[in-house]
């Protein structure tokens, strides 16, 4: 027997435990690497950039479609080449990652915030305002996401912030959906039961007992839809519905090289698509991991 | 047990069809035939029924009118050898002798009375526009007819190049009469042979026509709106000449060795109008956002400093892939109204820079441009570039694109503080488009439909109030001219470039574009 095996170890603090275990599947930390590198250059893009893209002082149409590794006649390297209007490409995607970030983020949140709201408010008061409320869900799951999207879109005009409202107005019901169906289970249970024969007032009963125990599939939900947020976002875009033509996103940049796709100016739209891909990946790794570890059955 | 075919009587078929294929194949060497593949469908073979380009386009391969329109939009003897002007509102037209219909009946005074009162009194009035003016059409002897206008009507001439002559045996015949073929019977280069609506017009070489035979035996008229399908067409050899050649597919014809572009340029023109009605103009503000206290546009200084900014070459070239050609007034040289005196504008950023200084905006000002996206040839990318090139001098510029559909009423009702317009001059003349977009707005007059910059500029209105009211050219040709200079040198409307006709062919085939975009097999001959 030997000393280091009787040593107690020290017990990790849990926090800790869980991100060794978060980053102990290699898919998860790979996802998470990347994601942290993405978020970085996001955010710092003003500062890395080689251009500012959404300055049409500092661009030029005669350095439109510029093929990967030229230079600008003031000497600046394109790395990526240029689209039609003379946008340096990597530019481009660093100010895409921003809009598409801010766009997946915010959304999801915002979705996250109203639809788990209304869930666990279905859930514990039932009755009327529990078939409203799931009726109304039922409606809004019934209609295709992208469609619901560019209705909204359609009624509020372009724009970013339309394009955050469009998406949360597009995905609350998912998170209420999934809410209502965690929290019927929790709201069974002891705990709870508990909690009201101590005669807790119901706000405090709902917010203290109940939305903690529901959280795990919300916030599994949660990483998701940033991932989705992004792709719709993107689709939008495409479709020239999305931001302003001169601040394109990564799905504008990709519809700005669309049509020259057979013209052999594969640039514009590949990178930014190569960009858009490994974001979405990226997230979506990190979000299974996240859903592997939270699962009840897990713990 | 049904037949089915064994390997033998199977190889015997792919023979037999070889040989059916190859026999025209050698014929084709004495007898050319020709597949033009159009990019837009024809609702009716009925030239009456129903006014637009692909209808006017299909029917006149068929029928003659009195007038012909030139590649140029200039009027033509057709089956009316001169004219002369009787009065104001009486015109006498001499028709050509001894035209004969496919049908082997002779033409005369008789059918043109015949046609133009069937597309005047037509249920349909698909050719409103253009029969409005027409009272009555009379004939003193078969060879010469009076048309008589309710007023005075100057374009009459370009009405009646749009009318075709059929014969007065079937002017009783209905859209379906004319699509079966039994009432197709006009005196054009071409009789009909078979129409599948939505697909094809076949068509047979008319040997007695007038203006000398054509040089195809038989010609197919395919419709194919699809941009991807026409182009393959084309590069597999199926058609010989393509409509509105895909811009995608532009590299791709030109690299090949037996394909080539051909580009002309084309009546329609696009512009950018400026809010010069309003003391303030709503996208207008100073750099910091507050508001400017005065609308720039007002200014024909600033008005011009921002003609000076646009590189418009550099469109052309860059933005347009060379599909478009720089405009300085609204047709280009050899149309009626083109003004030698109209001041061609060069690029010039640090003179634009200083006449707005001078102007009193020293510091520039911001300024959101709007337009439709996927209306004209590249629409939204001219509008960034020409974004691009205002910031250079100092308009801090934002540009915003939207549908069509939401666009068009907004646009020409002047929501707008400087907007992309565009205009086909379908006359090929300066008084249609300047009485829609140049003249004071009037719903009365029917003048300024689209005059979204609410401009008012009562010389230029006398001007063209006169020259649509004057029956002879020779008078009317340098009112229109001083009207094009006034117009442009005030710069009240900022010209780019006129949209070019991009044809794809054969480089076996010779033609070339008209302005109206008409394809005409007539017209398209072998390159030798």
């Amino acid at each position: 027997m030997s000393n280091a095996d009787t040593t107690p170890i020290a017990p990790e603090p849990l926090a800790r435990q869980r991100i060794i275990q978060y980053l102990s599947a290699p898919g998860a930390a790979i996802g998470m690497t990347l994601l942290v590198v993405i978020v970085l250059l996001a955010v710092f893009a003003p500062l890395i950039s080689p251009q500012n893209p959404y300055d049409l002082m500092q661009l030029d149409i005669m350095d439109g479609r510029l093929p990967p590794g030229s230079e600008s006649y003031s000497g600046m390297p394109y790395y990526l080449g240029t689209d039609n209007q003379g946008r340096d490409i990597l530019s481009g995607i660093l100010y895409g990652l921003r809009t598409s970030l801010i766009v997946g983020v915010f959304s999801a949140i915002a979705a996250a915030l109203i639809g788990t709201t209304l869930g666990l408010l279905a859930a514990y008061v039932g009755g009327r305002t529990e078939s409203l409320l799931m009726r109304l869900v039922d409606l809004q799951l019934s209609f295709p996401t992208i469609l619901m999207a560019l209705m909204m879109l359609a009624v509020l005009g372009k724009g970013v912030q339309n394009v955050v409202i469009a998406l949360i107005i597009a995905e609350w019901a998912t998170y209420a959906r999934t809410v209502r169906g965690t929290a019927l289970v929790e709201r069974e249970k002891e705990y709870i039961e508990a909690a009201r024969c101590l005669r807790l007032p119901r706000w405090r009963i709902v917010f203290r007992h109940l939305l903690p125990n529901c959280l795990a599939p919300v916030i599994v939900i949660a990483t998701m839809q940033v991932a989705r947020a992004i792709g719709l976002e993107a689709t939008l875009s495409f479709l020239g519905l999305g931001a302003s033509v001169t601040e394109p996103s990564l799905g504008m940049l990709i519809s700005n090289g669309y049509q020259y796709l057979l013209s052999g100016y594969y640039w514009i739209s590949f990178f930014p698509g190569i960009a858009l891909l490994v974001t979405i990946v990226a997230i979506n790794l990190a979000g299974d991991r996240l859903r592997d570890i939270l699962n009840p059955r897990n713990i | 047990m049904p037949a089915l075919p064994t390997r033998r009587t199977f190889n015997k078929t792919i023979i037999a069809l070889g040989l059916t294929v190859a026999l025209p194949v050698a014929a084709i060497a004495q007898d050319p035939s020709l597949s033009i593949g159009m990019s837009t469908t024809p609702t009716t073979l009925d030239p009456h029924e129903d006014s637009s380009s692909p209808n006017n386009a299909t029917s006149r391969h068929i029928f003659d009118s009195l007038i012909n329109r030139g590649g140029a939009a200039e009027n033509q003897p057709q089956l009316a050898t001169e004219w002369k002007v009787v009065d104001d509102t009486h015109w006498e037209f001499t028709l050509r002798d001894g035209v004969k219909f496919h049908d082997g009946s002779d033409f005369d005074a008789e059918d043109v009375i015949a046609s133009l009162m069937r597309a005047r009194d037509k249920p349909s009035q698909g050719f409103a526009s253009y029969t409005r003016n027409i009272a009555n059409v009379t004939a003193p002897d078969p060879l010469h007819v009076i048309v008589e206008t309710t007023v005075p009507d100057p374009m009459i001439l370009n009405s009646l190049s749009r009318l075709r002559i059929i014969s007065s045996d079937h002017v009783g015949d209905d859209v379906q009469a004319f699509d079966d073929g039994t009432a197709a019977i006009g005196t054009g280069p071409f009789k009909y042979a078979s129409f599948v609506p939505g697909d094809r017009l076949e068509l047979v070489r008319n040997d007695d026509y007038f203006g000398g035979a054509a040089e195809w035996s038989a010609v197919t008229l395919r419709f194919v709106p699809d941009n991807g399908a026409r182009l393959a067409s084309l590069l597999s050899g199926d058609l010989d000449l393509i409509e509105t050649l895909p811009a995608e597919g532009i590299d791709r014809i030109e690299k090949s060795d037996n394909l080539k572009a051909i580009r002309g340029q084309s009546t329609r023109i696009v512009y950018l109008g400026m809010d010069v009605a309003r003391d303030e103009s709503p996208f207008v503000a100073a750099k910091d956002g507050a508001p400017l206290g005065s609308n720039p546009f007002k200014d024909a200084n600033v008005r011009k400093a921002m003609l000076m900014s646009m590189n418009r070459p550099a469109i052309v070239d860059r933005v347009m892939q060379k599909n478009g050609t720089v405009a300085d007034q609204f047709v280009a040289e050899g149309y009626f109204g083109h003004s030698d005196a109209v001041e061609k504008v060069a690029y010039d950023p640090e003179g634009a820079k200083k006449l707005l200084a001078d102007a009193g905006y020293p510091d520039g000002f911001k300024l959101t441009l709007h337009g439709p996206s996927g209306r004209y040839v590249n629409d939204s990318d001219v509008l960034q570039a020409a974004g691009q090139m205002l910031t250079r001098i100092g308009i801090d510029t934002s540009v915003e694109v939207m549908p069509w559909s939401m666009y068009s009423d907004k646009y020409s009702d002047g929501a707008y503080s400087v907007f992309l317009g565009s205009w086909g001059v379908n006359t090929g003349e300066v008084s249609n488009p300047a009485v829609s977009l140049i003249e004071t707005r009037d719903n009365d007059k029917g003048t300024g439909r689209y005059n979204g910059g609410g401009i008012s500029d009562t010389e230029i209105d006398a001007l063209l109030d006169e020259a649509t009211a004057t029956l002879d050219e020779a008078s009317r040709e340098p009112l229109l001219k001083q009207a094009s200079e006034k117009i442009f040198n005030r710069t009240w409307i900022l010209p780019i470039h006129y949209e070019n006709v991009v044809i794809g062919a054969k480089n076996s085939i010779a033609f070339s574009p008209r302005g109206d975009k008409y394809t005409l097999a007539y017209e398209v001959k072998s390159a030798d």
